[in-house]
């Protein structure tokens, strides 16, 4: 008990003294563009009731959800295709490659070109900023199964979907998860750009608007929310990997 | 053969408990241990593996933390690792720094204390010569073969010569020939310098070969149960030594004690 | 199966890629996808123009300094993070939370405080590698081999030596790794401060083309970033191989 007590101090302290430090700092300096702490909060319940920024909050988690399931199941099915093949693999890593070498933020841009800035085409963005990190991590993961693995399933004359389904993925699983993990990052941050330029729409518009009327408190609470909807996907992944693939932590000594 | 000039310090355990706090309850490895050993004595350590041999030697190096009672070195209480001892383990891999090479490794140790570039430079010299690694003075460790790396390990813990040295399983994970080289080279380093030596081992034969006294922990707690002096002449010689009448009766009688 | 040489992989690569990107195009409307040909003709026409090769280099000198500060300041606050285990638990909340914010929604607050020059982003390159590398630094250390700390104890190893020869070393792999994935957030995020605030530099310019509906100038920005950022990626990966020869067999 006074253990879990000590470690619960361990872990707040720093972030209560920072929360705390910014509070005074903000109000002693009384910069126009650093609102205290306190006040964001306060004003949070009006920006979310008398502004637009609650229905913001639902286009955005639409396009971000839509985006990223489409964007990851596709390279799933493509890497895992694309990773069991030698020649098939040697001739798209580096096509995939290049085109994950693109900054992610300059992807949305030619999607915008392409499709307009509407609902769907910037769902499409986050699908294609998500699929080519997802389609390299699962495309290597499937192509590096232990070749002890493989003679086994050579051995138990295993046809090429039963070793894919039996052997390859579940071997890759930990590397499949780290990159749909590091994909919702991607996602957020695309999601977030396509908003910005152009679309008025979901919270990436909110807070350009909001700094452009210089209601800097609203552009706060905008920001805030982004950070926590980031955190929240984060830390909601890692409880559902640990209960997809729990071989993988233990096996790991990651509990 | 023994040096005259006795340099080694004395050990001296006293009621010494070790324990171990896991998950809320309190295990004991070693409970009122008590032993002294003389200046340049070489004392062998044996009892079954996971019996708290290495805890015990930790505690005595200063890494772990006695429950209850202490341990003295030339009469002072260790609460810390100190500078006159030197640590061999047996994951020589893991305990020799792989970007640097076995040159850099062993000077290692004298960074951070006050002893001249020159003279540096000479006991690193030095140390490699003794443990016959001149050649391969400037590879890294992880170029050289297993007896090769435990050599560089005895010879950074040789060269801030010191007085008092522990092997904890030293030569356990490399092959049989390799390992009666390294026991001899081992045993004439530290009597030419009169260094005290504590040895642990699981190897009975081995523990008998290199050492003037064995003790035998069992139990659990650990505790001593017994504590036997190895009366054979020095200097010994693998083959010849083993198979001595001698050697044989202390061999049934430490394979007994071990066992019981 | 079949092993390709390295020409035939080539000849295949570029002809697979020649195929999609005109399927591509027949699939999407076609008269804003542009043809393969009308895009490499476009981008041919750009790499002659002394601008281009302007905004390249501001953008990378950005990107460099972004870099730099970022992963100096990383070390420096990931040294000392790393070395205790209480302050890694006081600020780990802190830089969990900080580090999942989307670096864009800093910028509004930049523009709205410091204006969209090129010092925004400097600032926000270094914020984005300052936090994605100090969690490197830290794993480093905390991955430190056991027996080799205890080895540095024995030795009695002053705290400037054991940083100096067993904690920077050890973390060396991780942190190559690092590095070469904030080289290319760093590049990423000045691309993205372009775009959204209009900062000097490839992204702004890519932001006009794609206001202008000039798809065949997008395109050719886009290929130009993605050789930017494979020649990144290489480089470090290059670089890395040569300094940490000792890696291989640990």
């Amino acid at each position: 008990m006074k253990r879990a007590l000590t470690l619960i101090v361990k872990f707040t302290w720093f972030p209560i003294l920072f929360v705390s430090l910014w509070e005074v700092t903000t109000r002693i300096a009384a910069n126009p563009f650093f609102p205290a702490p306190s006040k964001i909060v306060a004003a949070t319940g009006d920006v979310y009731t008398k502004e637009w920024l609650s229905q913001s909050l639902v286009t955005s988690l639409f396009t971000l959800f839509a985006g990223y399931l489409i964007g990851s199941i596709a390279g799933l099915i493509l890497g895992a295709i694309l990773g069991s093949y030698q020649m098939l693999r040697e001739i798209f890593t580096p096509i995939t490659n290049f085109i994950r070498s693109i900054p992610s933020a300059a992807k949305v841009p030619v999607i915008i070109a392409l499709f307009g800035i509407g609902l769907s085409s910037r769902v499409t963005t986050v699908a294609v900023a998500v699929l080519f990190p997802v389609l390299l991590t699962t495309l290597r993961a499937v192509a590096n199964t232990d070749p002890n693995m493989l003679d086994y399933s050579k051995l138990a004359r295993f046809g090429y979907f039963r070793s894919l389904f039996q052997v390859r993925i579940p071997a890759a699983t930990g590397e499949i998860l780290a990159g749909l993990q590091a994909s919702i990052q991607i996602a957020v941050l695309v999601m977030v750009i396509s908003e910005m330029i152009g679309s008025g729409k979901g919270l990436g518009a909110f807070v350009i608007r909001a700094q452009s009327t210089y209601m800097i408190t609203d552009m706060w609470v905008g920001i805030l929310t982004l950070g926590i909807i980031g955190l929240l996907l984060t830390e909601g992944f890692r409880l559902l990997e640990r209960k997809v693939a729990p071989w993988y932590f233990t096996s790991k000594g990651l509990q | 053969m023994k040096s005259d000039q006795d340099s080694g310090l004395n050990l001296v355990v006293k009621n010494l408990g070790v324990s171990y706090i896991r998950k809320n309850s309190n295990t004991s490895v070693i409970e009122n241990l008590s032993f002294d050993v003389n200046p340049g004595e070489v004392v062998a350590i044996c009892g079954l593996s996971g019996i708290g041999k290495s805890t015990l030697v930790r505690t005595i190096a200063g890494l772990v933390r006695p429950s209850q009672g202490e341990v003295l070195i030339d009469s002072q209480v260790i609460n810390g690792p100190i500078e006159s001892l030197g640590f061999v383990t047996q994951d020589y891999s893991r305990s020799l720094f792989p970007w640097l090479t076995v040159e850099k490794n062993i000077a290692l140790p004298f960074k951070g204390k006050d002893i001249s570039a020159s003279e540096r430079k000479s006991r690193v010299q030095a140390a490699i010569e003794e443990v016959g690694l001149t050649e391969s003075a400037r590879l890294f460790p992880w170029q050289l073969s297993g007896g090769m790396q435990q050599r560089v390990a005895i010879a950074r813990a040789l060269v801030m010569k010191p007085k008092f040295l522990i092997l904890d399983e030293p030569f356990a994970s490399v092959d049989v020939y390799v390992r009666l080289d390294l026991e001899d080279l081992v045993s004439n380093l530290v009597h030419s310098h009169g260094t005290t030596t504590l040895l642990v081992t699981h190897d009975v034969d081995e523990a008998i070969y290199m050492a003037d006294r064995v003790l035998v922990l069992s139990g659990s707690p650990a505790q001593l149960s017994l504590d036997l002096s190895v009366n054979l002449k020095r200097p010994r010689v693998q083959m010849q030594t083993r198979s001595d009448a001698t050697f044989l009766t202390l061999r049934d009688q430490l394979h007994a004690s071990i066992r019981s | 199966m079949k092993q390709l040489s390295k020409t035939q992989r080539l000849v295949a690569i570029a002809v697979l890629s020649f195929l999609l990107w005109e399927l591509a195009a027949l699939v999407v409307r076609s008269n804003s996808f542009p043809h393969s040909w009308s895009v490499l003709g476009n981008f041919a026409s750009l790499i002659t123009e002394v601008s281009f090769w302007k905004d390249l280099t501001l953008t990378l000198w950005i990107s460099l300094l972004g870099f730099l500060i970022g992963t100096a300041s990383a070390l420096a606050i990931g040294i000392c993070i790393g070395l205790s285990r209480d302050a890694e638990l006081a600020s780990r909340a802190t830089l969990n939370f900080v580090r999942v914010i989307p670096s864009v929604v800093m910028l509004p607050l930049l523009i709205a405080s410091i204006g969209s020059s090129a010092r925004t982003a400097v600032i926000l390159s270094a914020f984005v590698v300052t936090f994605t590398f100090v969690t490197y630094v830290v794993r480093g250390i905390a991955d430190t081999e056991k027996q080799l700390i205890e080895a540095s104890k024995l030795m009695q190893l002053p705290r400037m030596v054991q940083v100096l020869f067993l904690y920077l070393p050890s973390t060396v792999s991780l942190l190559g790794t690092g590095m070469r994935l904030c080289a290319s957030r760093a590049f990423g995020t000045v691309v993205a401060a372009g775009i959204v605030a209009g900062t000097p530099g490839l992204g702004s310019r890519l932001y006009l083309a794609q206001a202008n509906a000039d798809t065949n100038r997008v395109f050719s920005y886009v290929f130009v970033m993605g050789i930017t950022g494979v020649l990144i990626y290489s480089s470090f990966t290059i670089v890395e191989k040569r300094l940490f020869k000792w890696k291989v067999s640990v």
